[in-house]
């Protein structure tokens, strides 16, 4: 077989973008008949890869493609096909690190690669969880951005209560951000037992990031903050609300990320203030789960997604 | 307990090329392939991706071993099936022979595209029946199937469950159960199993599929070489029916069982990336198959 029988589709580009010492691939959707030049970025919800739970991503792109929007989809990182890797035992650490902020550096040479090689005119950054929160991270350090048009976006920390600092071994949920300042865990008797000590000794335990997390949740009670609120992006989304970027938040109603939403925005006046100065910033899906997973779920997001962006960019 | 790495620091030994590629159908097929710069072997392996979910959460496993394999001079194939990943089409209109087409397609291109001499199919759970079935329809004698699906009718029924726990979250009831769902499916309706549409057809053709079957044909080809792996909790809890298909079969079939959580199921609070006791026993055993003709 011959190159030109394996030529890459014409409406789908694969990128790669050589940010040293890392190596990051994407899809590019190009649309036929492009309305203006806006790009939308997704990125990678979580750990998972650009393809996104039951495709999701690929999905939502190739709509917006047919609607005139260029879109990339695309691996951090450690994740799909990008290189590195995290070293990290549980998925809760690995979440923990991407809500700290992992992938914001990679995310703006991203952003600002795509739309330079495109030309494009806006940048919307976008994702599922752990991917609108990289992008609104990314849009609070970035004035490429536009936009930002996030789903399921995370309030609260995974990792807080990881099982190193657990009054059981084996490691529970962590709770609600509004349930857990009322039952805060003294480290202290943590550390005088013998279990954490042995676990220490024989490598199950990433002393660094834990020690990460101890000087965090120390951090957090001297300023009587909530230790399982993610104040970086609960920063970011009132610096952002307060702006002149576009901003929709999009949650399903049976997301336990909106339950957490909710307790933050009530306990944090700031926040409460700027959500309520952006009317309608918030949508949300009825009966919706996390991943948005019955075509009546998802054809009502693609909806509010596509008219969204049409309202933001075409038709004001 | 050893800190696992989670991550192969081999990348230096290949490099990558991705790319579409047409399947039977003249439809696009997403590849990547890793090829080793220093270049000892003309032998390639084909990673056939398991099913729906579990191929998303087993992507950086096969990322991690297709590098692995480059930096040991093996040329590697990761590709999607149509109707899935980066690839043409839909879901719910890829049956199970539309996949193996496509590993028969992948299979002609990467050999002709790299010269090589020798191809090994590497699958995981479905992927694995799907690579013993493209195996069956190929010249292909060296496979390695990773925890395949014993009985594919049973293993699709067993997914039906994921539909009930959503209808309880969005109508607080079961409202069909597992029969009823199967009476839609025969009708010609889609069952959703965390958003991928389940059909009829699939259903249909599990039985040709199953491990069983596959393994009745594949016997009778001569020279065939099966590394069967049993992954499982507890290692003093082996799966029995692999367990007999290696005793029936001791010429062809080398059974290797292994203790790891499933890490293509969603759920499980452990990350997994770089299994690595799974990646050395299978590199050993190619080895050791390959040695006589590397």
């Amino acid at each position: 077989m011959d190159d030109s029988e394996v030529e890459p589709c014409v409406m789908t580009q694969i990128k790669r973008f050589d940010f040293l010492p890392h190596e990051i691939f994407g899809i590019c959707h190009v649309p036929a008949q492009a309305i203006g030049r806006t790009g939308v970025i997704l990125f990678c919800p979580g750990h998972q890869y650009r393809v996104g739970p039951h495709r999701m991503y690929v999905k939502l792109a190739r709509l917006l493609e047919q609607n005139g929007f260029y879109v990339l989809r695309v691996d951090s990182e450690d994740i799909g096909d990008s290189t590195g890797g995290f070293n990290c035992q549980y998925l809760h650490e690995v979440h923990g690190l991407i809500q700290r902020g992992k992938f914001v550096k990679t995310a703006r040479k991203i952003i600002q690669t795509f739309k330079k090689e495109y030309s494009l005119k806006k940048i919307v950054v976008s994702g599922l969880c752990g991917g609108s929160l990289t992008g609104l991270l990314a849009a609070r350090k970035c004035r490429d951005v536009d936009a930002v048009l996030a789903f399921g976006l995370p309030l609260a920390y995974s990792d807080v209560s990881g099982h190193i600092f657990m009054t059981n071994a084996g490691g529970a949920a962590p709770k609600t951000a509004g349930e857990s300042s009322s039952s805060p865990i003294s480290f202290f008797e943590k550390v005088r037992k013998r279990d954490l000590w042995k676990k220490i000794l024989t490598g199950q335990i990433n002393i660094p990031s834990k020690l990460k997390l101890l000087r965090e949740e120390v951090e957090k009670k001297l300023l009587k903050k909530n230790p399982t609120i993610n104040y970086k992006v609960v920063k970011a989304l009132v610096y952002l609300l307060n702006s002149d970027r576009k901003i929709k938040l999009i949650f399903s109603e049976n997301d336990f990320h909106l339950k957490n939403f909710r307790a933050v925005v009530d306990s944090i006046p700031d926040l409460k203030k700027s959500l309520t100065q952006r009317s309608g910033c918030i949508f949300i899906i009825k009966g919706a789960n996390h991943i948005i997973s019955l075509p009546e779920w998802e054809q009502e997001f693609h909806k509010i997604f596509l008219d969204t962006l049409r309202f933001w960019f075409y038709e004001t | 307990m050893k800190r696992p790495s989670n991550m192969i620091r081999a990348q230096a030994g290949s490099r990558r090329e991705a790319f579409f590629f047409p399947n039977a159908e003249g439809a696009n097929l997403f590849g990547i392939a890793h090829i080793p710069v220093k270049d000892s072997k003309r032998v390639g392996v084909i990673l056939c991706s398991p099913f729906a979910e579990e191929k998303l959460n087993s992507h950086r496993v096969f990322y991690n071993f297709a590098n692995l394999l480059a930096s040991r001079s093996f040329h590697v194939l990761r590709f999607d099936y149509w109707g899935t990943g980066d690839s043409d089409g839909d879901f719910e209109r890829a049956t199970l022979a539309s996949r193996v087409q496509d590993i028969i397609s992948a299979n002609e291109l990467f050999k002709v595209r790299y010269g090589l001499d020798i191809i090994i199919f590497v699958g995981l759970r479905l992927g694995a029946n799907l690579a013993l079935k493209a195996a069956s329809l190929t010249e292909t004698s060296y496979c390695i199937a990773w925890a395949p699906v014993i009985e594919v009718y049973k293993y699709f029924f067993d997914l039906l469950r994921i539909n009930l726990s959503t209808q309880t979250l969005q109508f607080k009831k079961i409202v069909k159960k597992r029969g009823d769902l199967l009476g839609d499916l025969k009708a010609g309706r889609f069952v959703n199993i965390d958003g991928y549409n389940l059909t009829w057809a699939l259903f249909e053709q599990a039985e040709e599929y199953s491990l069983t079957n596959i393994l009745n044909v594949l016997n009778g080809n001569e020279g065939f070489n099966l590394f069967l792996v049993d992954i499982v909790k507890n290692i003093k809890r082996p799966n029995r029916e692999l367990n007999q298909f290696a005793e029936q079969w001791p010429k062809t079939i080398a059974l290797k069982i292994i203790s790891l959580p499933p890490f293509w199921k969603g759920g499980i609070p452990q990350y997994i990336g770089c299994p690595e006791s799974l990646f050395e026993y299978s590199l050993s055993w190619m080895t050791q198959k390959l040695n006589p003709v590397s």
